[in-house]
């Protein structure tokens, strides 16, 4: 059989899981640094080979974090592909997909019949949709709902029970990362981004030992919230105005929805408590 | 068969209980087979037995193989809360990812009026009523299953085989969607499932609009969150070790028509994912009359 019939296409699914675990789990390097040496020597780096080789053809990566990435040097020559403009939607539910979503769950749920769609898109909007991944683009993007929480969220109705999205709002992955941003820099995150005038500094490149040492530089901060979906790109007040000013006009940081604040509000309580204790 | 053992510190009792359902008696009732989105929590709603210490559920792929998790792996002690996600998840991706989805009965498509992505597979005539995709659900459910509504994200794929190779990293926060396109992927690209392309990808938009790698490539996928991340890293080196092992060794099952023949019990190592991986992907499929690599003799 000839080795061009035999070409590869790899998949690698949480590609970080691993590293931010150790990362944002203890408190010292060591698990982290001998963790990355040897994935990337049992794994990145044997694959890189064997895309050199022209074996592996298609190679994707899906994850949350830059971090891992470009702490391995075999997955420099990967591309982000998250950032493009033209690949927001691939991840996600836009306000019209999730608007044919709703109207037909609910007109096929004898329980849902009777409900108005656009309160049920007010509200799903006002929880779950906000999400903008890239910061500048040519072609208006459009804001994207989390899925997961769209068919909660409409399952919860049909049920009866509550909508409000406690389980992400405890979720080990988000309150992690929380804990490894400085505290002190809360107040700030929360009132900022509630008002969507917090600067947008995004670091796409992170060092990985910056994921937990966020307190010398707050836009690192900011940064993690924005991967994971804390915080996101403020919808531009210029939008809908003249096309000369989207170059180089200022981008800002918001709170997507009402999941996020609630999380972001929650950490502010808990930082503002810490401080009462402190001083009790 | 692939097992999932629920440990104690919770009784049976106390889950079905927990859950919600109606513990009656003493009796258990025995097997019962699994539907990939329904809820662990819905098959708690039956009596079950008492001085048990541990529930064993037994996952078959519905028309497929049985086949184990890749490598040894210990689950832990789950909380009723944490139940029914973990259980559900675990399962879309060691039986669909990892191993690659086996051909199973796809369900008519309908795309929804006014819109281009969002469709709805056929209803049943027990299943009256749409349903959504539950947490865990893989893309061969958002086609196999009656009366379901999903997302169409095929027309992505023509985007990203305007380039013949390529390599990307796709960044999004949790339960966006990524391992389902990641799935989707896998299932376009494998050669295994050629036959059955018109049937899996009929109703979606790549289906009328094939691009030249559909069904070309052998697919190798790893779910990087099954790696266990311990303070005790001897331990977690062999968790990496034995995953990667688990998973070239079921490639290198269903591929074996593909492949020229291999010697799973001296080409990969149990303790040694590189030169597994090695062997696998650059040496047993650039030369047919390979020199495998070898452990290194301390």
């Amino acid at each position: 059989m000839g080795c061009s019939e035999l070409q590869l296409f790899v998949g690698v699914d949480e590609y970080d899981a691993p590293a931010n675990e150790a990362l944002l789990t203890f408190p010292s390097d060591e698990i982290y640094r001998r963790l990355a040496g040897m994935v990337k020597t049992h794994f990145f780096a044997v694959i890189k080979d064997s895309i050199a080789q022209n074996v592996v053809v298609k190679y994707w990566l899906t994850g949350v974090l830059p971090a891992f990435r470009d702490g391995i040097s075999p997955l420099a020559a990967t591309t982000v592909l998250s950032r493009q403009p033209r690949f927001h939607g691939l991840c996600g539910f836009t306000d019209a997909e999730v608007q044919t979503i709703a109207q037909t769950y609910m007109s096929s749920s004898p329980k849902l019949q009777s409900y108005d769609i656009d309160a049920v898109m007010h509200g799903l909007r006002q929880w779950h949709n906000g999400h903008r991944f890239c910061e500048k683009s040519d072609v208006p993007i459009d804001s994207l709902y989390n899925p997961q929480y769209v068919f909660l969220h409409l399952e919860g109705l049909s049920d009866s029970k509550s909508i409000e999205p406690g389980e992400e709002i405890e979720a080990p992955h988000i309150n992690k990362v929380l804990d490894a941003i400085d505290e002190s820099t809360f107040p700030e995150i929360f009132l900022l981004a509630a008002s969507s005038k917090l600067e947008a500094n995004i670091h796409y490149h992170i060092p990985p030992a910056a994921v937990r040492n966020t307190s010398s530089m707050p836009s690192l901060a900011h940064s993690l919230l924005y991967f994971f979906g804390v915080l996101t790109f403020a919808e531009s007040a210029e939008s809908d105005s003249s096309a000369e000013s989207d170059s180089d006009s200022e981008t800002f940081l918001g709170v997507p929805n009402k999941t996020m604040q609630q999380i972001v509000r929650f950490r502010h309580c808990i930082s503002i408590l810490t401080g009462l204790m402190d001083i009790l | 068969m692939t097992h999932l053992q629920l440990r104690n510190p919770i009784s049976k009792r106390d889950i079905a209980n927990e859950l919600g359902n109606v513990v009656e008696g003493d009796k258990i009732l025995g097997a019962k087979s699994l539907h990939h989105l329904t809820t662990l929590s819905e098959y708690f709603t039956e009596p079950v037995g008492p001085g048990h210490d541990s529930i064993q559920l037994v996952v078959q792929v519905p028309g497929g193989e049985c086949q184990p998790f890749a490598g040894s792996r210990s689950y832990p002690i789950l909380t009723p809360s944490t139940l029914s996600a973990t259980a559900g998840y675990k399962r879309s991706f060691s039986q669909i990812l990892e191993s690659a989805p086996q051909p199973t009965k796809r369900r008519k498509l309908e795309k929804l009026p006014g819109s281009t992505t969002i469709y709805k597979t056929e209803p049943a005539v027990d299943q009256p009523s749409a349903r959504l995709p539950s947490i865990g659900a893989g893309f061969t459910d958002l086609t196999t299953y009656f009366n379901l509504i999903a997302a169409d994200k095929t027309p992505y794929i023509e985007m990203l085989d305007a380039r013949e190779k390529y390599q990307y990293l796709f960044l999004r926060p949790s339960r966006f969607g990524k391992s389902v396109f990641l799935q989707t992927l896998a299932s376009y690209y494998d050669k295994r499932l050629e036959a059955n392309f018109d049937q899996i990808f009929g109703g979606l938009y790549i289906g009328k609009h094939r691009t030249e790698a559909a069904s070309k490539y052998l697919v190798l996928c790893f779910d990087f969150s099954r790696i266990e991340v311990l303070y005790d890293f001897d331990k977690m080196e062999r968790s990496f070790h034995s995953y990667v092992h688990g998973v070239l060794s079921r490639f290198l099952t269903v591929n074996s028509k593909f492949l020229v023949e291999f010697d799973k019990d001296h080409e990969l190592f149990e303790t040694n994912a590189g030169k597994s991986l090695e062997n696998v992907v650059v040496r047993n499929l650039l030369w047919p009359s390979r020199t495998p690599a070898k452990l290194d003799v301390i």
